[in-house]
């Protein structure tokens, strides 16, 4: 492979490499990932010619601590890209775009029946009729014993990550094996994520003798696999994926014989990793001046407009500062006005992530299901003769220090983020002096990124905060925007409302938008909650955080990339992916 | 018996040193981190947050959760991460032989050539080798680690690839995929951190004994020794070198139980997984169940290495001896 070439750096340690460099090239002439490309045979699928057999080594970013997919362990999205996506099967999947639909397990799309369907109110059942062709590894066919099973499972499982869905189930009919029908105590709209969606999953019953407490299981190895792939082996320095022999759809009968994949943490290592042929592709959060590293020959990358999107959160409810000007809802206004979010993405983003996208959702992003309506903060652009128009129309008048005062209260705010982070740091740098022409000042108040997530924001510690949100798949927000989730030393501060928004009618949609299955009828109801965001100048939005996958195209070939912006991150359609001929 | 008598009120004083520094991280861990804090997202209801800290009792009171704790350990059972549910003591092993083999090796080299580099330095006082090792040393200590170590994936594996069309090194972690155990495969896994480790320690060694040797080489019994007719090779060898490494034996001991500790950059620029990744893991955690033993183990080594090295120094210098 031809590398870039840069600038001579100072040979330290020199004499010590040319001690081995002699068995280095003596022993895999020059490249260190093993060769295990040849002896293939060529196959056909939809992905055309490709040969098959071979080893992948994939860098991982951050590494699963285990693999059991309810615990804590769960709540890593590394856990399900590296390693569960890969081998337990689900019931609705999600497509690059975030929509729903009926994995290889179902035998068409689900029925969804009962007067709640559209109304939201009254039964709700679910019959998920399953594909006859689907087995376990051991060939054993799955079937509705085992959806009743990981129904059960998720109920049962001390320390379990989210009983969102499940706990709303009344009872799983098994008494078909091929057909489960679920029965909802209320009509449930998220029902896609039980037994799939963004992060669950279908558990083999056989597999627990009976236990439905699986705390202490699946903490290393997962015992059947109902995917592409088995897990064979996990450690905290490695993972191999081999392929599911009994696997029946044929569409994604893995090409290789092995996937590695192995913990590649730190970004500059991981580039390093790839371009020294150490692992075979990664899938990083892009960092500034990851693109210029990677533009070299052999190597190719592909960006996703991702699923993370930034921006300025307004916390009505700080506790940082409990008089906040953050409550007059002129200000909020004001502040949108303030921003220029152009200049954002022209100087701190698009420098090094070209397709940068403004982001203009209440609360979603454009890439995942149909829920964003961009015209949200369309009418949102910088402009300083607004912001006085705002702020002056409501009673607030500049001081001698050129920052506006109403009732004595200058109109100052603290600003908090993840000190270190370079991007939002740079946006505060951009922002800050320049908001402070007009008027308003904004104090860095910066923590680490677990004193403020941990600490500072479950406890309303804040009052401007500069960090991202992540849109799930399904577009519920009343956990994150409901009134009663607003965290208070009086409900002992738990929810993560950490806007302090309280808006009744939102409130009320957000439930109803929950308890309606119907998704045109849904989709009317997210929209409305969008307009209250706008209307309420909840928070900002910026822009979506790109994703990236990047891999040695020297060795690799395939759809590689594909999946770059999938819940199930970049590698998940690696079944497809091939040693080069 | 006035050194047994010593050692005994040392490890008295080490077991009442550990009990405090528990106390201490443990209320710490527990004032800045919350394993519950960082389940978030849209899915995650507060009823699933409180459902979480009861399973896992977190809600009982510090006083609680710490004498359980500490019963459990003090019976040898280390427990079971909140986390993951893995018993602690398997990774905990892992994590110390792992830190072993980076710092041993590191350790080797720094002092192999701290030593030899600041005995020559000393012996050739102003000579170009002289200004050339207290230059090196001053770069050598001024360079951040993280950098040190980026530069060395780049020139010792990207660039040597691209000179000679191969090379030995590995930019990362412990092992090739496949590969386990100590041989060759970890050999060249462990040369870009270990020297990146070494890199500081040969310089600030080197200082040293340069400094120690200069004092020694100036003393009234090698002038003695020479006059006697000593070769001189057989002077600095035999008679000043040996004198010499007595301060620097002494600070090496200490620097032996600190790297129990974990080397914080090295691992995380080179993905190894030794004590320093397995206490920011777990801290990042909340995981004070992880965090406490880990926290023993290295006071304890901190403990056990500053006496190793009051002791030594006793034995090394027979005037500085416990009376």
């Amino acid at each position: 492979m031809q590398r870039r070439r840069g600038r001579a750096f100072a040979a330290v340690g020199l004499s010590l490499s040319l001690a081995l460099v002699a068995a280095a090239c003596g022993d895999d002439d020059g490249d260190q990932t093993s060769d295990t490309s040849g002896g293939g045979t060529e196959a056909t699928n939809e992905t055309g010619d490709q040969q098959r057999g071979g080893e992948i080594v994939l860098g991982a970013e951050q590494w699963p601590e285990c693999v059991n997919p309810i615990t804590q362990c769960a709540n890593s999205s590394w856990t399900h890209w590296a390693i569960d996506a890969h081998v337990l099967p689900k019931l609705m999947e999600l497509d690059p775009e975030g929509n729903y639909n009926p994995s290889p397990v179902l035998d068409g799309e689900p029925e969804l029946s009962g007067e709640g369907t559209d109304n939201g109110s009254g039964p709700f059942t679910i019959t998920y009729r399953l594909n006859p062709d689907a087995v376990w590894d051991d060939g054993t066919p799955i079937t509705s014993e085992d959806v009743r099973f990981t129904w059960q499972a998720y109920m049962g499982t001390a320390g379990a990550v989210s009983l969102a869905g499940w706990d709303q189930i009344e009872d799983v009919d098994a008494s078909d094996p091929q057909t489960a029908v679920v029965t909802f105590k209320q009509p449930y709209a998220a029902w896609g994520e039980n037994w799939g969606g963004n992060a669950n999953y279908l558990l083999k019953a056989d597999a627990f003798d009976g236990r439905t407490d699986l705390s202490n299981e699946m903490i290393s190895d997962l015992p059947f696999s109902g995917g592409p792939w088995v897990l064979e082996s996990f450690s905290p320095t490695e993972a191999v994926l081999v392929p599911n022999e009994a696997y029946w759809h044929e569409d994604r009968v893995p090409l290789v014989d092995r996937v590695t994949l192995v913990p590649v943490t730190d970004t500059e290592t991981q580039v390093n990793a790839l371009l020294a042929g150490e692992v075979d592709a990664i899938y990083p959060q892009p960092s500034p001046g990851i693109v210029d590293q990677l533009d070299t020959e052999g190597i190719d990358y592909v960006f996703g407009a991702g699923v993370t999107f930034e921006g300025m959160w307004f916390n009505q409810g700080s506790l940082k500062n409990p008089n906040t000007p953050l409550k007059d809802p002129a200000v909020r206004e004001a502040l949108l006005y303030a921003v220029d979010r152009e200049a954002i993405l022209d100087q701190v983003m698009r420098p090094n992530f070209p397709d940068t996208e403004m982001l203009n959702c209440g609360g979603w992003v454009p890439t995942v299901g149909e829920w964003c309506d961009e015209s949200d903060f369309e009418d949102v652009t910088y402009d300083p003769a607004k912001v006085a128009s705002i702020l002056e129309g409501a009673g607030w008048a500049k001081g001698s220090d050129g920052v506006y005062a109403k009732g004595g209260q200058r109109l100052s705010l603290t600003w908090q983020t993840v000190a270190g982070n370079r991007r939002r740091e740079d946006i505060q740098a951009l922002v800050i002096p320049a908001v402070r022409q007009l008027g308003i000042e904004l104090v860095t108040d910066n923590s680490d990124a677990d004193t403020l997530f941990q600490t500072r924001l479950p406890q309303m510690d804040t009052e401007v905060g500069l960090y991202a949100q992540t849109a799930a798949p399904d577009p519920t927000v009343s956990t994150i925007m409901a009134c009663e989730n607003i965290p208070t030393p009086e409900n002992d501060f738990s929810g993560q409302n950490y806007l302090g928004w309280c808006n009744r009618q939102a409130t009320d949609l957000m439930h109803r938008a929950d308890a309606t299955p119907d998704p045109d009828a849904r989709l009317e109801l997210v929209h409305q909650i969008g307009d209250l965001v706008r209307e309420d100048a909840v928070w900002l939005p910026f822009y979506q955080l790109p994703l990236f996958t990047a891999w040695n195209s020297d060795k690799l070939e395939g759809p590689i990339g594909d999946t770059t912006n999938s819940s199930y991150g970049g590698f998940f359609n690696v079944y497809d992916w091939s040693l080069r001929s | 018996m006035a050194v047994l008598s010593y050692v005994i009120r040392r490890l008295g004083w080490a077991v009442l040193t550990m009990f405090a520094a528990s106390v201490i991280v443990f209320a710490a861990v527990k004032a800045t981190t919350d394993p519950a804090a960082s389940l978030r997202g849209p899915g995650i209801r507060a009823e699933d947050v409180q459902r979480f800290r009861d399973d896992l009792g977190l809600d009982k009171g510090n006083v609680e959760q710490y004498t359980t704790w500490m019963g459990n350990f003090l019976t040898g059972d280390l427990g079971e991460s909140l986390k993951t549910r893995r018993p602690v003591w398997p990774d905990l092993r892992t994590a110390i032989w792992n830190t072993v083999q980076l710092g041993v090796v590191a350790f080797a080299i720094t002092v192999v050539f701290g030593v030899l580099i600041g005995t020559i330095s000393a012996v050739k006082q102003y000579s170009w080798f002289d200004n050339a090792a207290t230059g090196a040393s001053f770069i050598g200590l001024s360079i951040p680690t993280f950098l040190f170590g980026l530069l060395l994936q780049i020139v010792l594996v990207l660039k040597f690839q691209d000179w000679f069309g191969g090379t030995p090194f590995y930019t990362s972690r412990m092992n090739s995929p496949g590969e386990s155990g100590f041989g060759i495969d970890r050999l060249r896994h462990l040369v870009l951190p270990a020297l990146t480790v070494a890199v500081q320690g040969i310089a600030v060694y080197s200082r040293y004994m340069r400094a120690s040797m200069l004092e020694v080489l100036n003393s009234d019994y090698l002038r003695t020794a020479r006059a006697k007719g000593v070769s001189e090779r057989r002077v600095i060898v035999r008679h000043a070198m040996r004198n010499a490494l007595i301060p620097l034996t002494t600070f090496a001991a200490i620097d032996v139980g600190a790297i129990l500790a974990g080397l914080v950059v090295t691992e995380q620029v080179f993905e190894w997984p030794g004590m320093a990744r397995y206490f920011l893991v777990a801290l990042q955690d909340g995981d004070y169940v992880r965090v406490l033993p880990w926290l023993m183990i290295v006071v304890f080594a901190v403990i056990i290495f500053n006496l190793i090295a009051d002791l030594l120094y006793g034995v090394l210098d027979p005037r500085i001896r416990v009376g």
